[in-house]
Formats: C-alpha cells, structure tokens, sequence
C-alpha cells in the first residue's frame, strides 16, 4: 500500500492541487464552523460554572428560592440545622458601571459576620495591618475589587468607581484589592465584593437573601444535610450544590445550544457531499490506471483501499485545518454568543479567552476525517469493482451512464414515507423521535435528489436547446450524461439552499406570530424597568414606586409585574405576575384553549394560571387540571384556567394573579410598570417626565410600545443571525463544489470539447456551453432547494421546533427569499464558472481529442 | 487545393521530438490521398496540421491559397468549420446527442436555423444508410453505423477537404470496406478532396494516390 501511495497517489495529488485544495477547504470549512460552535458554547458553560465554582468557596451547598430570593428568617432554620458549620447569605448581581469601558461587574453582598468561614480573601499589599479586611465593608459605600480589575482600570484605593444601582446611579470607594487567585479571579476578573446590607439597597432587594452558602461539618455526608435542610426548609426551596445551579442556567439555553448544533451539523454534511463528488470524478478519471493496476496484479481490496487511504489523508489535512481554524473564529462566536444568551435568555457570562474543550476538539477533527471516509467510501468499493479489460480498451468507455439506480429510488421513497408516518404518530412530541425525523427525511431526500435532479436536468434540455442553440443542450446534456457527479455537486447546493429556505420559513413564521401576538399582548405605551435588560432582571422597583407613578400627568393607568424564572418539571418557564383586573383591561391574550372571559373569575385572587401554549405542549397541560408550584410559603396547587399564545420564553410561561403571589412567595417587588396613558399624551413626553421625576432617587429604563416591539423583533433576528452565518458557509462550501464540479466536468469533457473545437466550435461558443452548464446545475439545485426547503420548512415550523420548545408556528412560506434565491445562485454558478472555462479553452485541440 | 511547404514539427522536452522534418507536398482539388507509413512515423501529426488542430514548428499550410498557419485562432476555427470535414479513427461523436443531431451539431455550430439545420442532417444521414436510425445514441449504433454518423458530419457544411485519420481503424472489415466505399462514392458525388491516414492498404488502393512518410519525412508521392 505504501508503494501505491508514493508511486500512484502523490503523483495524482500533484497534478490535481486545486482540485484537491477545493475538496480540503469543504472539509476544513465544515470542522471550522462545528468546531467553532462547539469551542463557543464550551466556553459558555465553562465561564458560567468557573463564576459558580470560584465564588462557591467552601460551600458544598446552597439554599435558594429562585429568583424570588429567600427571607432573612431562612438564615436561622438553615443554621439550625445539624451538620450545617457555616450559613452565609449572599446577594449576587451583574452591574454595569456608569463608566462604560469598564464593562459588566459582578458583585458579591456579603456579611462579614461569617463571610470567612466561606471564602478566601487575599489582599494586596500590607496585610499584616490588616486584621480583619472585611471590617472595612461595614462602611455601607465600601467595595472590594480584584486585582485583574483594579489594573484594567487604573484604580487603587480610596479610588472611585460609580455603579448603575436600582437606585441611581452610585459611587463606591475601593477599600481593598484581592489578589488575582481564587474567587477573585471569577467573572474574568470583573469582580467585587460589598456588604451584604448595601447590596440589599442599591439592588433592592428589601429583606431577601439571593441565596445562602452553607459549609457541613467534617466527616459529614452532604447528601445527608441536604436531605436535613430540606425537611427543615420545606418544599418552596432548594437546596444543592452550587455546579447544580449552573445546570439550571444551562437548561434555559438548551433549544439556543441545540440549533446551534444541527446547523454546524448541516455545514459538515454538505462537506461531505464534497467529498464524494470529488473522488466520484476522481475514480472516473483514473479507470485506466486502475485497469492497469488491477491488470499488474494489485487486487479489488488493495484499489478500494487506496481511494480510502486518499481521502483519508485529505480527510485528515483538512480536519487539522478546520480545527485550526475554528480556533481562530470561535473567539468571535463565543463574543456574539455571549450577547445573544444575555439579550435572550438574561444570563450574564463573562467570557474573554476561548476554552478549547479536548473532547469537542478532538470530536471535530474526528468528525471531519470521518466525513472524509463516509464521503469516499461507495466511489472507492466502485474503484475496486472496475473491470480492468474494459477500462484498458480505448474508446469502450465512451458510453453514457444507464441512468438512476432505481433502488436508491425505492429506499429514498420509503425512508420518505417512514418519516412522514413518524412524524405522525404519537410519539411524534418526544425529542428523540424529532430528530429520528427529521435525519430520516434528510437522508430521503438526499436518496431521492438524483432522481429529481435527473429528471429536472431533462426537462431544461428542451428550454436550453430553443433558446441557446448547440451550446444549450451541450450544458443540458452533461447533466444527464453524468448523474452521478452532477447529483453530488447538485445534492450539495440543494442542501444548503434548503436549510437557508427551513432558517427562512423559521424566521418568517415566527416574526409573523410574534408580531401577532405582539400587537394583541404588548400594547401598554410605555414600559418602565428597574434593569436596563430586558431578560436580564437584576434590579426591582419596589411596590410603592406604582403609587409614584400614577401622579405623573399623562399616566392613567399602572400595572405591576413581576417576572422571575422558576423551576417547573426540569425546565425554567417564566412565572409572570400581573393585576389582573387592569391586565385584562389592557391586553386581549390570545387564547388557544379557554376564554378570555373566564380568566378574571378564574385569576384573580385565586389560584388560577394562564399558562402559555408551549409550556402546554412541553409538559402536555390543559385546560382544567392542575400544577404544582413551589414557593417560599410551601407548595401550592394552580388551576390552568386558559392557555394563551406568549413567545416570550422558550421555557413556557405561567402568569398568575399579583396579589396571589405577593401572598404565596412574600415578594411585593416589580421588575416593570407597564403604564396606559391618557388620550391626548405622547408617550415621549411622559417618558421624559418620569425620567426627571426618579431622576435623582433610582435609575428607570423606559421604552415606548414602539421601542419594545423593536427591541423583540431585534433579540429575534439575533437568535437568527449565528444560524444564518453558518448556513452561508454551507452555501460556500456548496459553491466550492460548484467550482470543483465543473473542473471535473471540464476533465471528462475533454474529448468533447476537442471534438467541439475541432468541428470548428469557436472559443466563446465552448465558454457558453461551460457556462450554460454551470446555469443549468444552479437552476436545478435551486429549484431542488425550494421544494426541499418547503417540505423540511412545513416540517420544522409545525413539529420539529415543537418537540424542543412547545412552540409551532402557522406555516408561511418565505416566498420574496426563495425568489431572491433563483437570481443568486445562477450569478454565483456563473461566476463559479469562469476558471473552469478558461481551463478548458486552454487545453490544446490535439490533446483533447487524444483524450480518453 | 492543399499545399504542404517545408512542414516541420518539434516536441520541445527533456528531449526533443522531431514529429515531422520538411515535408512538402501538393493535394489537388477532388483527389482522394492515402498517407501511409509506420508507426511514429507523423501520419497523423501531419493531418492535424493540415487540418489546422495543431501547428506547425516551421513551413507553411495553404488550403484553397489561404495560408492557415498564420490565421489567429478565431480565423482558424472558422476555416475549419467551412472547409474542412474531420473523420476520426474513435468517431467521436458526442454521446448524449443522437445520429441526427451529431450530425446537425456543425451546422448549428456555424448558426444554421433549426429546420435547415436538421433538413441538410436528415438528408446526409440518409445517404449513408442510415434513415432509420436517426434517433438512435452512439452507444446504440454499431461501429459501422456510428462512423457513418461521422462521415455524414463531416459533409455537413459541404466543406471542400475531408480529412479521415484511421477511418476502418476500428472497425471490422466489412464494415472497413463499405466505410471505404462510401468514402469513395461521397467523394466522387461531391467532388470533395480527402486526406486520409491509413495503414490499410485496402484503404490506400481506393485513393488516388499514396504519400509515405517515414521517420517523419517525405518518402514517396510529393505530387
């Protein structure tokens, strides 16, 4: 073997550069984008559980409440408890300063009384005169910084440093530098530390807790004192340890990291397709060698295995190249991700060195090496079976392919048929079986898009020979005369083009139900928050600011809510609380079981929930029974007294009555005033109003109904951009195969084209009939493209996104961006062409028609 | 009609190839010309030079007084499509088109309408014998059959020269023989000029007349 590849192989690498350059760079393209993605969401999850494991210090647990935060009095149950050394509450919060370079802060309240028993403190500089570092936080305007921060921003002590808090903005003095190890070392850096009763004010906390870190005795069983506190704490809490919190966040993002990753899939796979094509072509190319071969006496196993061993070795170089380059563009994935998980799911990470995970490393370039093998595998076993007296015969290969291999028909028919009963049945809502699915209809249509492209390449015969001569059906015929390489390149293009049109049918049907439902649902005239993120709620108002409000001129009617993500049958939806009365008043929900008109009877002070339709689909709720919610007062049981159409999480969403949960979780706080004006007021000028009248007591964010519907509309294009970037490399990696394709046409075609030239076919009519060719591959694949893009588009918006978010969209057709598409890739075919071309007409007469 | 002065040709490589060494010779109007000769010994390099696929090193190619070895490549295409008919040893017809449509392709090619294009076709391939086969794939003809496709191809612009490298070269030899036939028959009907290389000396005692080269030289019949 090694011979045939030094002999053989490395002669055939060397007079193929470009197009063996071609096939890498699919590959490469393909590991790159996986890779990337891979690397960006690693480096999310290990920022995420790095914050959690450095500020957990000693703590084996943690006692919360969700976002509901715990009362003071949970302290002394929690310290009660045997087994349980240490108790400290804690405050955490993500601030921004009011200087913007120095970016996201997260600060740690803490109470000094216990706070050393939990964590480490290392100071920077005299610490022998410093007994007790912590005594310097009891002055309430008291921050401790970390040294990384300290030195990006060239602060000391005693420097200033001015916060945006709930209640204005505020400037602390630092009163210590921690040494850059340890906790101070979480949050890229970007940490501090302050008293935990300050943090209670600047982010109005009132007299809740965040959470309470809890260290056990020695030699004593956490699971034990977990089950202890349990008992003692009562359903409405949670107690565990601190990396479990972290899956909590996780879980929020999953339907985010899961799109992520069939798109990345989707780019390897068209790689693939590149692969095949090419040593499709390549094993044509070569029958006559491999007829001598065979003929010196090299065997079926030792030819198949050459081919593999070729592609093995591209497989390799460009999985090392992607790797590589996935490296280089993960950074600003994982830069972008980092916002798009912010703006969407409300999580704060602090990311600023990409971590290269071994596992999804090594996983990438495995991936794309086997890509390479699976690619080649079936022109490598036609490699082995080709008969070596034909192949040697000059002129008795001149013949035309048979035409489609009817099996693969067959089976692509019935795979078809098998995913569309799938998708059917009952099991139809399980994750699992969407994606069986969904890889079961890809793979039908990946069987059946040479019969279609066939049949597609012979109905433009007709078209191409009335309008553009000679040179017309030339371009049409060499896609009949070779299926095989034609369909690769076509099955390619289609691919992407189809997942271009599924992302597009997405993008479509949920800007129209969102902007449905958000002409129904969000209709206040202005919406004021305590956080200047909407998702990322770290600031409350507190209940009386409602009173505040209903004085500015202009303001005619306030309703409170609440918003905090809870913990439901593994999932976080939303728990939303509102007034009822005036809520209903306001906003007409849009109802998909249930009516309108039973929810006040059925909210308002009871415990009733509207719940929203994909938390029904999720956790198949109706209308009638009952939930289970936990909260700080206990468990308490919920009738679903509607389900509402509600895109505000993928997680789902409860709302429930205001006063019912003040009661039941002992929380009065706000996180937005949702404000109706009176007739005759421009939202503006009562935003304005507001602004100067909370100007020196708390910091308001406000927006207009106009800016809110912006603001949705701009958080749903970003969850579509990453998608949409990944879907156009893809694209180019189908493009790459354009290009190799026709190179390839062009080889084979050698003899025509001579034969053209010889009959007295003029250099432009060749170029024609080369680039017609490129045309007619374009036009095939696009129209290939829509229809696939239509029956996968139909299929993801009504079930596939369903079984990972409860949601399914009313199908709409993208049909401006299909259309767009058709002009698009016949000019990128085209251009595609030109170097193939211009080979072409270079190849002297003689030579070609010596061709074989 | 052809006239051939000095014609040389090298191969310029690690070593250098004389293909053809000062051939000279004349070919008159409505003469069928055998080229014979060993193998190597440039038959078919001197065809393609006439034929103005190739050119040559030194010496001059003049067909109907025009001197083709100085025409651009444009020119010379469109010299070839209108004076020149090529029949080839391997065919060489395109695969995908039938009998009719290889045999119209010369004619669409020097941008003949559709039905002038397939009338003249229809007409040629039914001289040749084959009216029944005009829809019929090359891989569908025999090889008689497909180089009757060729020859009517070849006819297809009424060009003054027909040019036939190994015309029976793959072919049986009946089948050989009505080849030649048909070849001598169109020739006389169309008062065409052919070249034809060949190794056959059946095929050489239909022609008028025979050149042999040898080691890329002239041996015999320079007029």
């Amino acid at each position: 073997m090694l011979t045939l590849l030094r002999r053989v192989s490395l002669a055939e690498f060397r007079r193929h550069l470009l197009r063996n350059f071609l096939t890498v760079m699919g590959i490469a393209l393909g590991v790159a984008i996986f890779a990337a993605t891979r690397s960006a969401n690693s480096s999310l999850k290990a920022s995420l559980h790095d914050t959690i494991d450095r500020i957990a210090g000693k703590a084996v647990l943690q006692a919360s409440a969700g976002q509901a935060g715990l009362p003071e009095s949970a302290l002394e149950e929690v310290r009660s408890v045997a087994g349980v050394r240490a108790a400290v509450p804690v405050i955490e919060a993500v601030v921004r300063s009011a200087d913007s370079a120095q970016g996201n802060i997260l600060i740690l309240g803490v109470d000094m009384a216990g706070e050393r028993s939990m964590r480490d403190y290392v100071i920077e500089g005299d610490e022998d005169a410093i007994s007790d570092p912590l005594m310097f936080l009891a002055q309430p305007d008291s921050l401790l910084i970390s040294g990384e921060f300290a030195a990006r921003n060239n602060l000391r002590e005693d420097s200033s440093i001015e916060l945006i808090t709930a209640v204005g903005n505020k400037s602390f003095t630092v009163r210590g530098i921690m040494k850059p190890q340890g906790m101070a070392r979480a949050f890229g850096g970007n940490i501090a530390v302050m008293d935990i009763y300050s943090a209670q004010y600047v982010f109005s906390r009132g007299q809740i807790f965040d959470r309470i870190d809890i260290a056990i005795g020695e030699g004593l069983k956490t699971d034990e004192v977990q089950r202890r506190l349990e008992e003692k704490l009562g359903p409405g809490y949670k107690v565990e340890p601190p990396l479990r919190r972290g899956k909590q966040t996780e879980s929020l993002m999953e339907a985010f990291s899961h799109g992520l990753f069939i798109s990345s899939i989707i780019a390897l796979t068209i790689g693939l397709f590149l692969i095949f094509n090419a040593f499709s072509v390549n094993v044509t190319e070569r029958r006559v060698q491999i007829g001598i071969l065979r003929a010196l006496g090299v065997t079926r196993a030792q030819v198949q295995g050459l081919f593999l061993v070729e592609s093995l070795l591209l497989g390799i170089v460009g999985s090392a190249a992607g790797v590589v380059a996935g490296m280089l563009i993960g950074r600003g994935m994982m830069m972008f991700l980092s916002q798009v998980v912010e703006q969407i799911h409300g999580v704060q990470v602090h990311m600023d060195r990409l971590h290269i995970d071994p596992f999804w490393t090594t996983a990438s370039f495995l991936m794309g090496t086997a890509a390479s093998l699976v690619g080649a595998w079936l022109p490598a076993r036609a490699a082995g079976r080709v008969d070596p007296a034909v192949a040697l015969q000059k002129g008795k290969y001149q013949q035309l392919f048979l035409g489609e291999n009817r099996r693969r028909r067959w089976a692509g028919l019935a795979l078809l048929a098998a995913s569309l009963t799938l998708g059917a049945t009952p099991w139809a809502n399980s994750v699992r079986i969407q994606v069986v699915t969904f890889v079961v209809l890809f793979v039908s249509l990946a069987l059946l898009a040479p019969t279609f492209s066939h049949l597609l390449a012979g109905l433009l015969r007709g078209p191409m020979k009335l309008f553009f001569g000679a040179s017309g059906q030339l371009a049409a015929d060499s896609l009949i005369q070779a299926p095989r390489r034609t369909s690769a390149t076509v099955s390619a293009l289609m691919f992407g083009l189809t997942f271009v049109l599924v992302m597009a049918t997405f993008s479509v049907s949920v800007k129209s139900s969102m902007m449905r439902w958000v002409d129904f649902s969000i209709n206040p005239d202005l919406f004021v928050y305590a956080s200047n993120s909407l998702s990322a709620r770290n600031f409350q108002f507190p209940a009386s600011m409602a009173g505040e409000l209903k004085q500015v001129e202009g303001v005619r009617q306030v309703d409170s809510v609440r918003i905090l993500n809870i913990e439901f049958n593994d999932k976080a939806p939303l728990l939303v609380s509102v007034e009822t009365d005036q809520y209903l008043r306001r906003s007409t929900p849009i109802m998909e079981e249930g009516r309108v008109d039973d929810l006040l009877t059925g909210m308002m002070g009871r415990n009733g929930a509207l719940i929203s339709n994909n938390l029904a689909r999720i956790h198949d709720i109706h209308r009638g029974e009952w939930i289970t919610l936990d909260s700080p007062t206990g468990r308490h049981r919920f009738e679903v007294v509607g389900v509402q159409a509600d895109y505000t999480s993928d997680n789902g969403s409860i709302v429930i009555d205001r006063a019912v949960y003040a009661r039941l979780w002992r929380d009065d706080r706000v996180d937005v005033y949702e404000l109706m004006l009176a007739p005759g007021y421009k939202p503006d000028q009562v935003k304005r109003e507001i602004q100067k009248r909370f100007a020196a007591s708390r910091n308001v964010f406000i927006l207009t109904n106009q800016d809110m519907r912006g603001e949705i509309l701009r958080i749903t294009d970003q969850f579509f951009i990453l998608q949409y970037v990944q879907l156009m490399v893809a694209i180019l990696v189908a493009i790459l195969g354009i290009i190799n394709s026709l190179m390839v046409s062009i080889t084979e075609r050698k003899r025509e084209i001579g034969i053209l030239r010889g009959l007295g076919g003029e250099r432009r009519q060749v170029r024609k009939a080369i680039l017609l060719e490129a045309v007619c591959v374009g036009l095939v694949a696009v129209v290939l493209g829509i229809a696939g893009g239509a029956i996968m588009g139909y299929y993801s918006v009504t079930s596939f996104g369903a079984a990972f978010n409860g949601w399914v969209f009313p199908y709409q057709f993208p049909a401006a961006i299909a259309l767009s598409l058709i002009p698009g890739v016949v000019a990128v075919s085209l251009l595609a062409a030109w170097y193939p071309s211009s080979l072409a007409l270079r190849t002297p007469i003689v030579e070609a028609l010596a061709y074989e | 009609m052809v006239d051939v002065k000095n014609v040389t040709k090298r191969y310029d490589g690690k070593r250098v190839v004389h293909a053809l060494r000062g051939v000279s010779f004349r070919v008159e109007t409505g003469e069928m010309v055998a080229t014979m000769g060993p193998s190597g010994s440039g038959k078919s390099t001197l065809l393609n030079i006439v034929g103005g696929l190739d050119r040559p090193s030194e010496g001059t190619v003049a067909i109907d007084d025009t001197e083709i070895t100085s025409l651009d490549d444009n020119r010379l295409t469109r010299l070839r499509r209108e004076k020149i008919g090529f029949v080839f040893q391997f065919f060489n017809l395109l695969p995908t088109l039938n009998a009719l449509e290889n045999a119209a392709l010369p004619l669409h090619l020097a941008g003949r309408s559709r039905r002038d294009a397939v009338a003249r076709a229809s007409g040629l391939l039914e001289l040749v014998g084959l009216k029944d086969r005009l829809d019929h794939l090359p891989d569908e003809l025999s090889g008689g059959e497909q180089q009757r496709v060729a020859m009517a191809r070849a006819l297809a612009l009424s060009p003054p020269l027909i040019l036939a490298d190994e015309p029976t070269g793959n072919l049986d030899s009946k089948s050989g023989n009505e080849i030649l036939s048909l070849f001598k028959q169109l020739q006389q009907q169309f008062r065409t000029t052919v070249i034809m290389v060949t190794h056959d000396p059946r095929a050489a005692a239909f022609c008028d007349r025979t050149i042999t080269l040898h080691d890329g030289q002239l041996v015999t019949g320079e007029e």
